[in-house]
């Protein structure tokens, strides 16, 4: 870049390079050039190169990831038929007999995130709704940030949770037949890890909805209750849909709590008390042993990877689609 | 219902340049009142008494009646003891500089505070028989039969239909919607513009149509009252015309109190007009009140003079 | 449809008003539970992992019988430096920090700010050193008496000896208290001379309930490594493991994340290349972090070739944080006034200097916050690390970043995934460790939030 300058020689070894640059930096301190016309000097020019290639790595970082991952499923599924990967229902990739139906760990991460979203919509929810309408402004200082330091508690500390404690009580429940290991127990837990997600998200949608319009519906003679859930409630639809998607999403994509609770069993039943495996913790559970990186145990697992992306991926969309698309643009 | 004030008012009054006699219809405040900053503004008398002393030849009935009403907000007092009728099927104007109180008077009349943290009323509002400020009263049906348009158009994020429909759902009603929704719409002369698109969202209307469908939403609760705070503040000559007029045709059947800014509207809309004043402290004081008439061409006090002839701005 | 005959058009309305009511409060009632139930589960979590870890984290008695098998017990003794300076060098010590600034300011007059804040810390590294070797004086007489008492004689040595062969818990004590106390007090001295007087007293204040707490704790636990008995096992492997890489992802995850911010929020044109990055952005926050695992593995891992080491998973992580760290840096970027950069180009500066003197400055504070919440959630994540292959039985510390290592999420993953109780507890202990490195951080990142503007 330094060579651009008219008074300096065209060919320059590579230390007077570096050196011109210094002396541009400190030009550049004592002659502050023309904003106005838009030219930057070189040394203005070298630091915006460097922020611009900063920028352009997160797009790297999704290349990267989405280039791993296609390299090893194109793969694997040079080695396994497509149809054996998403056409059946039975998983058994540590066995000698190997099945790959991937609907097994798709189940079973479906089934746990939805026993989270059982838990965490009515109670995330209900908070949002009485942080935003109801709570005191004192109380909702006090809580809100509690909720945002619970949303950051590290995963394995709900994982032991669940198996301490959660299990205990739901073979107190249900009988001593019921595994230490089962969905319910890592589904509940996954359920409280996104409460305050929901909560919160769901809480900044509701403040966001103008108060002229609850003005509006109070007026009518409608009790607190019913501007909360017909009128307050719609009004933020996009934003409280767009948080339980999120929620969602990360319930799916969470990995040491239900690898720790759900037991390494995939399978496809509809009892939540049995253990299941989601297709998070398989990947756990393949990365602990020492696989070979040549083997077909290595190559499913980024198959599996690729399932979880793209789910997680289309579920990130849609959310951010929804909240886009049905947001109410009040002036 | 409510008793004939003016009438009542009248036989004990018969001169109207006689306020010691409208003294006695009510009770003297007690001591512990602020009589000093009262005096401060009223000069010579009680001032909420004061101020109602026009002669009245018109037998009308009450629709609500103010005793010595004041609100706070936390230790802020906004209006102080404030005694005012207001006429069943006749527009109300409360008029008065920025700051006198007059959307805080008007948002106690339905118990609008009780929304703000903080906020309380102090006296007595009449209506038919109860006193709708007392605690036992119940703000949401207060709120029923009270009905209020706001300075901005704040139509739900709903449809047409469904914006009008909403009171009456949440209230019980067991009629015919349909013919609800339509009535009410062609009641805020909004019908014939939306009649083919009633499932098109609220906010989708431009603004006039917009505080006409809330006028419309209003109406469908069927209230007796109808508060309107500026509702042609945020709006264009044109469509503040036409709210206006609606205005005129709905006090035929409702009752209206209507806030403004705007004198020459206060003059064209409203058959009685409560001229309002906050003093050095901010707290506001009714000043006078009187059939719109005599408060534009007469008034009796000097402030109000100054008031409607642009003294204050 | 006439108000002359209201009654009629009333009964059309049912008069449920006092029905509604109770099912508002009823509803209030409701919601307000979700938020006890919300709370009390998770006030659960926190009993019951109290519970769990304290019994290992703060009672020494299995310690007496390690004590009886010889184990860990320091043998190896510092000399004290000379006790004469200590009669004077303790006052000296604690008055610095606080009075140095204020000294200086009145020495040398209309100092720039920067160059004060320079020579003021030039001064003040010698009273921290000072303090730091008051601690080893009497961390020292505490390990003698210790040592004595458990029968074990040996009272030579020197200061460098003590870092070459004391035990972990030493080096805990040493680099936690040692370091950490005087950074503290540092710290609170430069508050003091800003004139922030409640941080000034809040540092000192938690630095002694750290240090009460610290002397109840069982140093066994902090300062060994993993076993296979769960009473002699410890997190000094992981403890460091974390620490090691939280460093280098932050050194790593700050400076991009915080240029890719500046990237698009000074630099960038409103075009599709800027929307792009920025959706991608969004995007890859939502990314479950154990596929970040799977592209440090055959990125970091296997291509570059970094092995199962602490720089794979550092690269790893800062790649996993980046997103965090420019969605915050934006939002502290944007909280400059625009005035204020017009302002700077009024006065003829380049892009440059208006981001680096009037812009960076402004945001710092809030970058900082951003950096230190992206930094919590690392120091959580424990799946990625597995994917790239992280080791669970680490018995040594990492000397280089090209080492094996583990962290502390790990650890606890290890043990809780074993079948035993005791295991189980001693995962609930380090479960502590871990909250409370996280509280610490989010009150830092609180405090730092609350004043996010820095003046220099």
């Amino acid at each position: 870049m330094a060579a651009r300058q008219p008074n300096e020689p065209q060919a320059q070894p590579p230390q007077d390079t570096v050196r011109s640059l210094l002396a541009e930096l400190w030009r550049d301190r004592l002659q502050p050039s023309r904003p106005g016309s838009g030219r930057e000097t070189s040394a203005g020019r070298v630091i915006h190169a460097a922020l611009f290639l900063t920028a352009t790595l997160s797009a790297f970082v999704t290349i990267g990831i989405v280039l791993v991952l296609i390299f090893e499923t194109v793969e694997f599924f040079r080695e396994v038929p497509f149809l054996d990967f998403f056409g059946s229902t039975k998983w058994s990739a540590l066995f000698a007999e190997k099945q790959f139906g991937v609907w097994a760990l798709v189940w079973g991460t479906g089934m746990i995130a939805l026993i989270g979203l059982v838990v965490a919509i009515p109670l995330g929810l209900m908070a949002a709704v009485f942080l935003s309408e109801y709570a005191p402004p004192r109380v909702r200082a006090i809580v809100k940030p509690i909720l945002e330091i619970l949303a950051g508690v590290p995963t394995v500390v709900f994982g032991y949770f669940a198996l301490v404690s959660v299990s205990p009580v739901i073979r107190d429940i249900f009988g001593q037949d019921v595994g230490i290991y089962n969905a319910l127990s890592a589904g509940i837990v996954v359920g409280l890890m996104i409460v305050p997600i929901i909560a919160s998200l769901s809480e900044d949608a509701m403040r966001a909805v103008p108060r002229s319009l609850r003005e509006g519906a109070y007026a009518l003679g409608s009790t607190r209750m019913e501007v909360s859930l017909r009128v307050v409630l719609p009004a933020a639809f996009s934003g409280v849909v767009a948080s339980i998607i999120l929620a969602a999403s990360r319930a799916v994509g969470e990995t040491m709590a239900v690898t720790i609770a759900g037991g390494g069993n995939p399978q496809f039943g509809v009892n939540p008390l049995e253990a299941v495996q989601t297709m998070t913790a398989m990947i756990v559970q393949l990365s602990l042993g020492d696989t070979p990186t040549t083997s077909i145990e290595f190559k499913v697992l980024f198959a599996v990877a690729m399932t979880l992306f793209v789910l997680t991926l289309v579920m990130n969309i849609v959310a951010q689609w929804v909240s886009r698309r049905f947001r109410e643009e009040y002036e | 219902m409510a008793r004939n004030f003016f009438t009542m008012m009248k036989s004990t009054a018969p001169s109207a340049t006689e306020p010691s006699t409208a003294e006695r219809t009510v009770a003297p405040p007690p001591p512990s009142m602020k009589q000093d900053a009262a005096a401060g503004v009223g000069v010579h008398l009680d001032p909420t008494l004061e101020a109602v002393r026009h002669d009245f030849t018109e037998e009308v009935e009450m629709a609500l009646e103010l005793r010595d009403v004041s609100a706070f907000y936390g230790s802020f007092q906004a209006i102080d003891r404030i005694t005012l009728p207001v006429p069943r099927n006749r527009v109300t104007a409360l008029i008065g500089p920025s700051g006198c109180g007059k959307s805080t008077l008007l948002r106690c009349f339905n118990r609008m505070n009780d929304l703000i943290p903080g906020a309380r009323i102090t006296g007595r509002i009449d209506f038919g028989g109860r006193n709708l400020v007392d605690p036992n009263v119940d703000a949401v049906e207060v709120r029923r039969r009270i009905g209020m348009v706001f300075q901005k158009p704040n139509p739900f994020p709903k449809s047409i239909y469904e914006n009008v429909a909403f009171g009456a759902r949440i209230n019980g009603y067991s009629g015919d919607m349909d013919r609800l929704v339509e009535d009410s719409l062609r009641r805020a002369a909004l019908w014939d513009e939306v009649k083919d698109e009633l499932d098109k969202s609220g906010l989708a209307l431009s603004g006039g149509q917009q505080q006409r469908l809330c006028i419309g939403r209003a109406i469908a609760v069927q209230p007796e009252i109808i508060l309107m705070d500026e509702p042609a503040s945020a709006l264009d000559p044109v469509a503040t015309l036409k709210i206006e007029d609606l205005m005129r045709e709905l006090a035929e059947d409702y009752t209206i109190v209507v806030v403004t800014h705007n004198m020459q509207q206060a003059g064209r809309v409203s058959d009685y007009t409560a001229f309002l004043l906050a003093g050095e402290e901010r707290v506001g004081r009714l000043v006078e009140f009187g059939p719109t008439q005599d408060i534009f061409t007469n008034p009796l006090d000097q402030r109000t003079e100054d008031y409607i002839t642009g003294r204050y701005g | 449809m006439s108000a002359a005959a209201p009654s009629a058009q009333l009964t059309a309305f049912s008069p449920r008003v006092r029905i509604r009511r109770s099912f508002s409060v009823g509803f209030m009632v409701a919601a307000l539970l979700a938020i006890a139930i919300s709370m009390i589960m998770l006030g659960a979590l926190v009993v019951e992992i109290a519970v769990d870890g304290a019994a290992r984290l703060f009672t020494d008695g299995t310690a007496v019988e390690r004590e009886a098998r010889g184990g860990g017990i320091v043998t190896d003794l510092p000399t004290p430096v000379g006790m004469a300076w200590m009669t004077w060098a303790l006052p000296v010590a604690i008055l610095l920090p606080f009075i140095g600034p204020r000294l200086l300011n009145s020495l040398v007059p209309g100092l720039p700010r920067l160059a004060e804040r320079l020579i003021g810390l030039i001064v003040l590294a010698p009273a921290a050193v000072f303090i730091h070797i008051l601690y080893v004086r009497f961390e020292s007489a505490y390990l003698i008496d210790y040592a004595r008492a458990v029968g074990i004689d040996g009272a030579s040595g020197n200061l460098l000896q003590l870092f070459g062969e004391a035990s972990g818990f030493q080096i805990v004590r040493l680099l936690v208290i040692g370091i950490l106390l005087p950074l503290g007090i540092l710290a609170a001295g430069w508050f003091w001379s800003q004139r922030m007087r409640k941080p000034s007293m809040l540092i000192p204040a938690i630095m002694i309930i750290a240090w009460v707490v610290y002397l109840f704790i069982d140093p066994w636990f902090l300062s060994s490594f993993p076993s296979r008995k769960p009473a002699d096992a410890g997190i000094f492997s992981a403890v460091t493991g974390t620490l090691y890489m939280m460093v280098i992802t932050a050194a790593i995850a700050f400076p991009l994340g915080v240029g890719a911010a500046i990237y698009l929020e000074e630099y960038a044109r409103r075009n599709w290349f800027s929307r792009m990055i920025q959706i991608n952005v969004s995007n890859l926050a939502g990314v479950p972090s154990i596929i970040y695992g799977l592209l440090g593995l055959q990125v970091f891992v296997r291509v570059l070739e970094f092995e199962r080491s602490v720089l794979a998973g550092a690269c790893t992580m800062a790649l996993l944080v980046m997103p965090i760290i420019i969605v915050s840096a934006q939002e502290a970027l944007r909280t400059v006034p625009p005035s204020m950069r017009e302002a700077a180009y009024a006065v003829g500066a380049t892009r440059w200097q208006v981001i680096r003197f009037h812009v960076l400055p402004y945001a710092f504070g809030g970058m900082l916050t951003g950096n230190i919440l992206a930094m919590s959630r690392a120091i959580g994540e424990t799946a990625p690390l597995i994917a790239i292959g992280a080791l669970t039985f680490i018995a040594f510390l990492a000397d280089s970043p090209t080492d094996d290592f583990t962290v502390l999420p790990i650890q606890v993953f290890n043990w809780v995934a074993r079948p035993q109780a005791g295991f189980h507890e001693i995962a609930a202990s380090a479960i502590i460790v871990l909250m409370v490195i996280l509280l610490l951080m989010n009150a830092a990142a609180i405090i730092m939030r609350q004043r996010t503007r820095t003046d220099w």
